[in-house]
């Protein structure tokens, strides 16, 4: 487990997604507000391609391609055709402004 | 009888049975090709709520931002023109309430159809479709007692319009394909059936469909759900006059299988041979459920179609039996998929094709067992039989395995009918062409045993007079 | 990353076609070797990236494999050190930039076998894009146009050597790029095996291998890829098999972090033969594309596939397996099984075997399971006193018998300690 910085808190839009590469891991970082921002693999479980620059609505981003649904706060697959959940990852912030984000080790 | 004049009494009675066409009596008729304009003017025919004309222009973006599918057969799909299609016709002003009301040339149509009149009054409820629309609806007693819902997709969202905006897009969102989209913005009559709790309807329900407009494309929309613990058998047989121009159909069908309930859809399909067959079929089984696709495919130029069942729940089960019969010049682009989503789901799926002529069948299918499905199974079995030198089969599988604890098998044979089998059959005194006929029934029987018999019937003759063009 | 190598020359930003002609003067070639480079080059840059749709591409990024910089020209590197001789074993070096370094026994000649550097050799350069020509595909273009270390391998009519040979093909530039052609006369044998080593974070190798087997030839020929960690690349590998020709080929795939291997047989003359027995152990987080094709394009053509793939960890391993049976190709047969052991609950495979028959007098059938190690073996061997860990190691090498089966005798102790070092990296030894 360990802690990695991954982009700037003044650099995320709540709303708007982001998609990061941290060696073999895609993840893509989640704002939902100011203060809340989750990550999760960049992967749709569906398909297994990127699920990108795609929508978020709340808590819940749609995959561009086919319009399966997670919700990010816990990976869970909400709308077909997904139906498996994605992996989260623990996010913080701190005091000197970068979000990081926690991953496995090897 | 002699086999030739068998053969041809067969096609004789085939043309008299199929291959017609009534004038149009459309009262309503949107204009050649696709726009907000033509989905608003459907909508706006069918006097339909809010939620439902927002999802239609919602799926119409969708379908205009999707390419066309960059597999399966290019040079078919590549060629449609979505421009020169009309995507809705209204047969009638009036929903026909009892058979007396139903106008007389769409009687006629049901003759042709060879719907017997005893069958009419016994079955249990005929969803018949002319065009676009259901003109013709009868509920048996019996299902009203039951609190079981069979209706019209139309009559549905109209009389149970929470239970449809629950369920509805929720297996198949427009976003899935191209031409789930399509449908999505476009659709028009198909069936809605509901299943209470513990409910068990003995008969199959029935609907006929048919094309009778020239290059009228044809978008059903079917929402079946079975509630808990609940049983139900639906059947759809197709048959389509013979047309110049490519007609396309472009169906949905989503079925919900709850806890415990067990859902079988047959499908008997007969498309003339210019008709594109594009169809989005998709179930969700829930914990303990049963899902069982009965498909035959025959005719049409090219047909794309692969019942799915996402196997959500606990020991859920899916089934996909399968016949396709690709005569010459055909393309049977069919198959199975199987999402294994939770622990202990099994699948079975037996896939047989025959290919005559130039004809072409192909097979495509996908198992996936997500991480975390543990202890399911699943089986494939595909079997192709290839009458002519000239016919092709192509075999597609894929499986996508995430989880260790699985046990995954596929198999797939392709072969010439036995001339061993052939030739005991003519040491016999059996002709050529009885004895090659014999032979593709007895491969087929494994399907044909699950039909009822008016259908197992049915599907035999035209096995007959497809085989008829390369054996004759 | 192109900056961390070592061998670079020339900074200067040149087009891709003054550096194909720059590396073509370094290298000596004669000019039909310099036309099928540009011709191959122009074939490159019309083609696009593999569509990832496509079900070929569906579990590879065509990107994490191609090299980042493959117009970049290799300046000759230092000499290899002493070489030993492995007795019964002739020994080719593939070294990007390097003329190929031969290590034969006298003998070699004798036998009928003759050994030259791919761009020296007439024959070699007349062949050369033949099985696998520039159009084949994205990856194929690349390496015809650069490859930059080649031999060309012929027997000479009804001679068999009874020597191994052994070509080494080393990774070790950014854009290693192999390629090699081998020619069986009518009536020839030869047994070889390419090895794929060395390698290492950042560097991707392209590499062409044609095979071509003349009437009653037999070629038996294993691939072998024990890259080191973090290495990528793509392979291909076809053999052109005439009329009463058989190819005996194995592949056996071990190491690097992305691997793709596209392999297979043209059935090109009656009464060819083709067998492939593959295997594929994956471990971490490596990635395995395996694709295989058995084109049966004659009558009474015969192909058998075996393909096994174990995998532990995270890793994930593809497999696209095709038989196609052509118009005029009646009377063939055609059998393919793919087999998957999946060893952790975190690794993933797919596969997917076709068949596109296009005639109806032929037997063709395939088969393709997955599911983790028969839980009843292990206990047995458990209750004989056998740790876990070792019963685990000796299932998964019953598992790959039939493809180690296939390694020549002089170098089956060295593939067996191979797999074994890679078996313990998994963390199954």
């Amino acid at each position: 487990m360990s802690w990695i910085p991954v982009v700037r808190i003044e650099e995320l839009k709540p709303g708007s997604v982001r998609s990061v590469e941290l060696g073999d891991e895609r993840i893509l970082v989640c704002p939902i507000s100011a203060d809340q921002v989750y990550a999760v693999e960049n992967c749709c479980s569906h398909d297994g391609g990127v699920l990108g620059e795609g929508r978020i609505d709340g808590t819940v981003v749609e995959c561009p391609r086919h319009g399966g649904r997670f919700d990010v706060t816990d990976g869970r697959a909400v709308r077909m055709p997904a139906v498996a959940s994605i992996a989260t990852f623990a996010t913080r912030l701190t005091e000197s402004g970068w979000l990081e984000i926690d991953i496995e080790d090897d | 009888m002699e086999t030739a004049d068998h053969f041809s009494s067969l096609q004789d009675e085939y043309r008299e049975k199929y291959g017609f066409s009534y004038p149009e009596q459309s009262t309503a008729k949107t204009p050649k090709g696709l726009n907000h304009a033509i989905v608003a003017q459907i909508a706006e025919h069918k006097n339909e709520i809010q939620w439902m004309r927002e999802f239609r222009h919602a799926a119409l973006d969708t379908f205009l931002s999707k390419p066309i599918p960059k597999w399966g057969n290019q040079e078919i799909l590549q060629s449609i023109n979505f421009d020169d299609i009309h995507y809705y016709i209204k047969p009638t002003d009036e929903q026909g309430r009892s058979w007396a009301e139903v106008p007389q040339n769409i009687k006629e149509t049901f003759e042709k159809l060879g719907i017997p009149e005893a069958e009419r009054k016994f079955l249990a409820g005929v969803s018949a479709q002319y065009d676009s629309e259901v003109v013709y609806h009868s509920m048996k007693k019996k299902l009203e007692q039951q609190g079981v819902v069979f209706l019209g997709m139309d009559d549905g969202l109209r009389e149970y319009p929470e239970l449809v905006k629950q369920h509805f897009g929720t297996v198949i969102p427009p976003t899935d394909n191209k031409f789930a989209a399509l449908n999505s913005a476009v659709w028009s009559g198909g069936s809605f059936v509901y299943v209470p709790p513990n409910t068990e309807v003995t008969v199959p329900l029935q609907a006929y469909f048919r094309i009778n407009s020239k290059d009228m494309g044809q978008f059903e929309r079917t929402l079946i759900i079975a509630d808990e613990g609940s049983k139900v058998h639906y059947i759809e047989g197709c048959t389509a006059p013979i047309y110049a121009t490519d007609s396309l159909h472009s169906a949905v069908v989503e079925l919900i299988a709850m806890k415990g309930a067990t859902i079988r859809y047959t499908t008997i399909q007969n498309w003339s041979t210019n008709v594109l067959n594009l169809v989005t079929k998709r179930a969700v089984a829930h914990e303990d459920a049963v899902v069982e696709w009965v498909d035959g495919n025959l005719g049409s130029k090219l047909t794309m179609k692969y019942p799915c069942v996402y196997l959500v729940g606990e020991r859920a089960h899916g089934e996909v039996l399968s016949v396709a019969l690709a005569g010459n010049g055909q393309h049977q682009d069919t198959g199975a998929k199987m999402i294994h989503a939770a622990p202990n789901t099994t699948s079975r799926i037996i896939s047989k094709s025959i290919s005559t002529g130039k004809g072409r069948a192909s097979y495509r299918g996908l198992v996936k067992a997500h991480r975390g499905a543990v202890g399911c199974k699943t089986h494939v079995e595909c079997d192709a039989l290839l009458i002519d030198e000239t016919s092709r089969s192509d075999t597609y599988p894929t499986m996508e395995i995430d989880e260790r604890q699985v046990q995954v098998e596929h198999e797939a044979r392709v072969s010439k009918l036995a001339d061993d089998q052939l030739f005991y059959l003519q040491s016999r005194g059996i002709g050529l062409e009885q004895a090659k006929l014999m032979v593709v029934n007895g491969f087929i029987e494994p399907f044909v045993r699950e039909l009822p018999m008016e259908y197992a019937v049915e599907l035999n003759r035209l096995v007959a007079l497809e085989m008829e063009g390369s054996v004759g | 990353m192109a900056s961390s190598a070592t061998r670079l020359t020339d900074p200067r930003p040149l087009p891709p076609r003054e550096r194909v002609i720059q590396l073509a003067r370094i290298t000596g070639d004669h000019l039909p070797l310099v036309q099928k480079r540009l011709e191959a080059l122009d074939a490159y840059l019309e083609t696009p990236l593999p569509d990832r749709v496509k079900h070929l591409w569906r579990y590879s990024d065509p990107l994490v494999l191609l090299p980042q910089h493959p117009f970049v020209v290799p300046q000759p590197g230092p000499e290899l050190g002493t070489i030993n001789r492995t007795p019964g074993i002739d020994d080719v070096f593939l070294v990007p930039g390097m003329r190929p370094v031969i290590v034969s026994s006298d003998s070699g000649a004798d036998e009928g076998m003759t050994i030259t550097p791919l761009n020296e050799s007439d024959e070699g350069i007349e062949r050369l894009g033949r099985a696998v020509p520039a159009q084949h595909g994205l990856f194929e273009a690349l390496n015809a146009s650069i490859w930059s270390c080649g031999v060309m391998i012929n027997v000479a009519k009804n001679r068999s050597p009874s020597r191994v040979l052994r070509i080494t093909h080393l990774a070790s530039l950014p854009t290693t790029g192999t390629r090699v052609v081998i020619n069986l006369e009518p009536g020839a044998a030869l047994k070889v095996i390419e090895v794929h080593d060395s390698g290492g974070a950042g560097i991707s190798v392209l590499s062409v291998s044609e095979q071509f087997v003349g009437r009653n030839a037999e070629l038996s020929h294993l691939l072998i890829q024990t890259w080191d960690k973090g290495t990528a690349g793509h392979v291909t590998s076809r053999a052109v098999v005439e009329a009463d020709g058989r190819l005996n080929a194995s592949l056996i795939s071990l190491g690097g972090a992305h691997y793709k291997a596209d392999v297979g047989a043209v059935l090109d003359g009656v009464n060819a033969i083709s067998h492939i027995t593959g295997m594929g152990l994956c471990h971490g987080r490596q990635a395995m594309d395996h694709h295989t094709f058995h084109d049966h394009r004659h009558p009474h053509t015969e192909s058998e596939l075996e393909f096994k793939v174990a995998l532990t960890g995270r890793a994930k391993s593809a497999y696209t397996g095709l038989i196609r049976i052509g118009e005029t190709a009646e009377k063939s047969e055609a059998y393919q099984e793919c087999r998957n052991l999946l060893l952790s609950s975190r690794a993933q495979t797919e596969t997917i075997p076709e068949l596109e028959i296009l005639t109806n007098d032929v037997r063709c059938s395939h088969g393709a399971t997955s599911g983790p190690l028969d839980p009843e073996q292990l206990f047995y061997l458990k209750s004989r006193g056998i740790s876990q860990a070792e019963a685990i190691a000796l299932m998964v090498r019953g598992f790959f018998e039939n493809a180690i089966i296939r390694v020549p005798r002089q170098l089956r102790p060295n593939v067996e300690s191979t797999i074994d070092h890679h078996l313990s990296r998994g963390g199954l030894k």
